[in-house]
């Protein structure tokens, strides 16, 4: 191989690398806001929240969208709620799809391709034997591509 | 020309091993928040309790026609802490100038949900604040009560009454 060939080679290797790892260059991916907030009332009242979700990819690029709770709800006296207790629907369907939430495993969330706008509205199941407290924790979207 | 060949062979792997990765990919962080706030409801069945004349040589303790009410309590409350159910009198039995003393009236529970509510006998009071008939965590408890009025032949004959009133906390 010559010493143009290996650089040219380096070049392609050097161009292709960034695609692979995640971020705006193959896709993205927008979530607002970026705080879920349940207003827990009396119950059987279920608190609601949603989010507004938009997949922006370049072209008709198939992709799927995952969401996992990462750990229960969980209150500064150490009190949880489990996140299945969180429970969402998506719309528009069948594009988004209905879930529960999973601290275990990545539930799917949307499948498409191409730019997308879908609205999640997120259930907290509202019960008596909740604790009183303020409760927190993280949820994070996965956008992926086969 | 072979070695030209060669480069065109790897390039377009590259090429098509660059292509498949660009794909879509990105993930973003929500943060989930939900307030849970102190809450407490109570329902009796019954407002009213009625204690029925009878002899106190055979009956010494006197029922109330409305034993058996049912009850329910349901509260949220924090997790170091506990919800109460308390009962106080305002004043002993009164019929006239007559009393009887409040003390004389007992209550006891039954659970048919969960575990909230004092088998009791408990003693009622004009103690503020008054005499504890049920505690618990956070949850939905239904249960019975029953009322007892100790029987005396001292008693003037009259109509007593008096006032008392549940009172639910959840801290």
């Amino acid at each position: 191989m010559s010493v143009l060939a290996r650089l040219i080679l380096v070049m392609i290797l050097g161009l292709a690398s960034p695609a692979t790892a995640a971020g705006p260059s193959g896709g993205q991916l927008l979530v607002t806001p970026n705080t879920l907030t349940f207003r827990v009332g009396t119950p059987p009242m279920v608190a609601t929240a949603e989010v507004t979700v938009q997949v922006i990819t370049p072209g008709r690029i198939p992709w799927r969208l995952t969401v996992i709770a990462l750990g229960p709800l969980q209150s500064g006296d150490g009190s949880e709620i489990p996140a299945s207790q969180v429970t969402w629907k998506g719309s528009p369907g069948p594009l988004f799809v209905n879930g529960a939430l999973s601290s275990n495993h990545p539930q799917l969330l949307a499948r498409g391709e191409g730019s997308k706008v879908g609205v999640v509205r997120f259930f907290l199941k509202n019960r008596w034997d909740l604790a009183a407290g303020r409760y927190h924790q993280r949820l994070m979207f996965n956008l992926s591509s086969p | 020309m072979k070695s030209k060949s060669i480069m065109l062979v790897i390039l377009a792997l590259i090429l098509a091993g660059a292509g498949a990765a660009w794909g879509a990919a990105d993930s973003k962080n929500v943060t989930l928040s939900a307030t849970v706030s102190s809450q407490a409801k109570l329902t009796l069945a019954t407002s009213t309790i009625t204690f029925p004349d009878a002899d106190p040589d055979t009956v010494t303790s006197i029922p109330a026609n409305e034993n058996g009410a049912l009850v329910t309590a349901k509260v949220k409350t924090g997790s170091a802490t506990s919800a109460t159910l308390k009962v106080l009198a305002t004043g002993d039995l009164k019929s006239g100038s007559d009393t009887i003393d409040i003390n004389y009236v007992t209550s006891t529970a039954t659970n048919t949900t969960g575990s909230f509510f004092l088998a009791g006998p408990v003693t009622w009071s004009v103690i503020s604040p008054g005499a504890t008939v049920g505690t618990g965590n956070s949850g939905s408890f239904a249960g019975t009560f029953s009322w007892f009025l100790a029987n005396s032949w001292n008693y003037a004959t009259g109509s007593y009454t008096a006032n008392a009133t549940y009172t639910l906390t959840a801290p």
